[in-house]
């Protein structure tokens, strides 16, 4: 009985990441003791938020099967440059910035999905073409170094804590991921990514346009990638060119840690959103300790390839 | 020799095994029967190694055995023919065939010649017609079938089980396939037959043992009982001959839907068939003579080379199959996993798959009314299902395939299309989908069903149109129905009411 609950929740991947997030603060509490404050809290709040949004249309891709967007962090650092290029501070241009970015990220996003669907290239390869191409356009279109910001009403919109430990930027990633989880699940697009991520044939013979669907999930993912690109920029006031290129592997780490299953077919909503602050918490925990960034990113590389094994294993179906 | 002993085995909650015993003499023919989700794959893949036991003995010659994998399977000179077919599509029939036991020569070589003449003498012994260079992927499946027979048997085993490898022979095949199966059992091999089709086992088997819902209710000698006692141990109930519906006052004047000159490739050479409001048409014929392709290329599912198809006195023409379930045609494949299970989803969603496919990405849905609405098929149907919630995986093969027809009641098409929609389904499950179906006709929907299985065809198709090397060799209907017209249409024996 006792084995059967523990059992279920080692399967319940959301609230493990959860649990896993705390213990990990609490140990880098115990290693030292400053890192419990209001502030130190805001940050790792601040840093998940960030995360969020190219997590959630990294969320989409993945589900509509077989699918992956390495260009997410790529394109988050280009509509970043995009941004503060168009604004120069003024806070007028932040409505047209928006689009932009929201147009850009959606456009380049559809060249993945029609690249993947109709072409037939696989996404791996297609994506990471993609993030080359994003890479090398940021240069094009900031002339290697951006110089604009973003205009301070955006910015302080973002960092501004309110009760001192929660940033304006936690509660725009709150509302973005509300909707997206309302779409995904009142739409009939949300349906139909999980049928076409599960079984594309059988969703093809049910007369659902996959290929459309799916082609349209990249369309989303390269969106909402682009947002956080946007809200990246704004965070940080300034730019320089791939600042966010890292968020590739962060957002598919969070996306799988948080129990969306990597084949397709099955996302968990609440477990993105747990998986984008254990990696947090997690990264924080190591600069507190004092390990250098090249050591950082080999552990932070080892504990994802442990939580990956972790928790994607599948049980046993009948055949 | 062989005894396993209230073996038990589930996956998660379901469970597969409970209480299942079977007993095997040297040299005895036995027959493992039941309904689909009774366990007798399961129970064969416990034996070959490739699905562990939770509980029970398995003894060969009164000795306990462990069977943890393939490997000691095989140590025990167990071979397994499966069900779905363990061919790797990329090698050639000889590499499959001798995979994991090559012949060795000096010096641990693998001894090619030596090789190649003993598959060779053995696929010919048993009318495997294929080249040992051939590959699987482009055989006919009952070519397959007969090699993965062939590579169990080329393991020279004391004990062969066969996992319905005779559901895609034709029955010449079926035939030369029991007179060798005789030589084995004669010179000392035990043989577990498992198979759907009742009406052999009286030919090749002494004894059956018959289980259900995992666990063995029978063991019984088939020399002094018969098909009726059979199907009741499979279901618990006695067998009702099913009454043949009439097909008369249906009007030629009716079509729905007129197809002329079809033709795909290779496999679908001009076919033309006109087919009327409310009908239920069968297509017949030896796997693979096209009636498949035909099936979907009316679908959309897989492109045409010519050929005029009217819907409703409207040309069509689709280029995929989301135009033709617009239009009011539905498909349901007899391969449930690849082509209609969303096997992550819930029992619910499944159902609702086609409807979700009406309408704009972005309009809205609730799950409130998806489950009301599926909640109805489920209960207008009887489908017998414990929670709308549950995972489509918690069913058997039969419940399963119910499901999917409620898929499309729910949307209620003009014309079903059918792929051999029974194909390893249980008797029982197999009469609920006829009586869904004759419901269907009668409420005006037209159905076209492909199917392997004679009996079935005859029992609910008004006409029977039957193919042969890509054209419909023959069309029966009313009184030409019969079991012995059928079988020899699909020989290409009769040319007799040939269709225009």
């Amino acid at each position: 009985m006792i084995s059967r609950k523990v059992k279920s929740f080692f399967n319940n991947t959301a609230l493990m990441a959860l649990m896993l997030s705390i213990l990990l603060y609490i140990t880098m509490v115990i290693f030292r003791p400053t890192a419990l404050s209001l502030n130190s809290i805001a940050t790792i709040f601040s840093t998940a938020s960030m995360l969020i949004f190219v997590c959630a249309g990294q969320m989409i891709v993945i589900t509509s099967g077989d699918g992956i967007d390495l260009s997410a962090g790529a394109m988050m650092s280009t509509t970043a440059c995009i941004t503060v290029e168009l604004m120069k501070g003024n806070n007028e241009k932040l409505i047209p910035a928006i689009l932009v970015c929201m147009a850009f990220g959606f456009i380049f996003g559809i060249l993945n999905g029609l690249g993947v669907t109709y072409i037939g290239i696989p996404a791996l390869i297609m994506t990471l073409c993609m993030s080359t191409v994003l890479t090398k356009l940021q240069i094009v279109i900031s002339n290697g170094a951006p110089r604009g910001t973003v205009s301070k009403e955006l910015s302080s919109s973002l960092t501004t804590r309110f009760f001192g430990v929660i940033p304006g930027i936690f509660i725009w990633a709150f509302l973005f991921f509300l909707v997206v989880v309302l779409f995904l699940k009142y739409t009939k697009f949300g349906h139909r990514l999980n049928l076409i991520g599960t079984n594309f044939e059988a969703a093809n013979l049910s007369g659902i346009r996959a290929k459309h669907v799916r082609t349209l999930a990249y369309g989303l993912g390269g969106m909402m990638a682009g947002i956080g690109g946007l809200v990246g920029a704004g965070y940080f006031r300034q730019m320089q060119v791939s600042t966010f290129n890292s968020y590739t592997m962060q957002s598919i780490s969070a996306v799988v840690i948080g129990g969306t299953m990597l084949s397709g077919g099955k996302a968990n909503y609440l477990g993105t959103v747990f998986g984008a602050l254990l990696l947090t918490v997690l990264s924080q925990f190591l600069s507190s300790i004092n390990t250098s960034v090249a050591m950082r990113n080999v552990i932070m590389g080892v504990m994802l390839i442990i939580l990956l094994i972790a928790y994607n294993r599948k049980p046993a179906v009948r055949q | 020799m062989l005894e396993l002993i209230n073996i038990k085995k589930s996956f998660g909650a379901v469970i597969a095994l409970n209480q299942a015993s079977l007993t095997l003499e040297k040299g005895e023919i036995v027959a493992l029967l039941g309904a689909n989700g009774s366990g007798k794959s399961t129970l064969v893949k416990i034996l070959g190694g490739t699905v562990k036991k939770d509980a029970g003995t398995i003894t060969v010659d009164q000795k306990p055995v462990e069977i943890r994998s393939s490997a000691e399977s095989r140590a025990r000179k167990i071979a397994v023919a499966y069900q779905e077919l363990s061919l790797i599509p990329r090698m050639t029939v000889y590499e499959n065939v001798m995979l994991g036991h090559f012949h060795k020569g000096r010096f641990g070589q693998v001894d090619e010649r030596k090789n190649r003449s003993f598959v060779c003498s053995l696929l010919e012994k048993y009318g495997v017609a294929c080249n040992l260079d051939d590959f699987p992927k482009d055989l006919p499946s009952s070519t397959l079938s007969l090699i993965e027979i062939v590579k169990a048997i080329s393991w020279d085993p004391d004990i062969l089980l066969l996992d319905e490898v005779t559901a895609a022979l034709h029955h010449n095949e079926v035939e030369n396939l029991f007179s060798n199966l005789r030589v084995l059992s004669e010179n000392g091999i035990s043989i577990v037959m498992v198979t759907h089709r009742l009406s052999e086992i009286f030919n090749i088997a002494s004894r059956a043992v018959i289980l259900r819902n995992g666990e063995s209710v029978a063991d019984v000698d088939l020399k002094k009982t018969d098909i009726n006692k059979i199907v009741y141990h499979m279901t618990g109930k006695m067998p009702e001959i099913a009454e043949n519906p009439s097909d008369e006052k249906r009007s030629m004047e009716d079509a729905v839907l007129v197809v002329e000159n079809l033709s795909i490739g290779e496999s679908v050479k001009n076919v033309s068939l006109r087919v009327n409001r409310g009908e239920i048409i069968g297509l017949g014929g030896l796997e693979g003579q096209g009636q498949s392709q035909f099936l979907r290329s009316i679908y959309g599912a897989i492109p045409r080379d010519s050929g005029l198809i009217t819907l409703a006195g409207k040309k069509v023409d689709y280029k995929s199959s989301a135009n033709a379930v617009k239009d009011g045609i539905g498909f349901i494949s007899g391969n449930r996993n690849r082509e209609s299970i969303f096997s992550l989803r819930t029992i619910g969603e499944n159902i609702f798959s086609a409807k979700m496919s009406m309408g704009r990405n972005f309009s809205g849905i609730s799950n409130r009314m998806i489950i009301r609405q599926t909640n109805q098929i489920v209960k207008d149907y009887e489908i017998k299902i414990g929670n709308i919630n549950d995972p489509i995986t918690s069913l058997s093969g039969g419940n399963q395939q119910k499901v999917v027809f409620g898929r499309w009641i729910l949307v209620s098409p003009e014309i079903l299309l059918l792929d051999d929609p029974t194909k390893g389904v249980d008797v029982s499950s197999r009469r609920e989908l006829h009586n869904f179906l004759r419901k269907a006709a009668d409420q005006g929907m037209t159905v076209l069903i492909v199917s392997s299985d004679n009996d079935e065809l005859l029992e609910i198709a008004n006409r029977i149109y039957v193919f042969y090397e890509g054209g419909i060799h023959c069309m029966l209907c009313g009184t030409d129905c019969t079991e012995e017209k059928l079988v020899s249409a699909m020989m290409g024996m009769t040319a007799k009411d040939s269709v225009k």
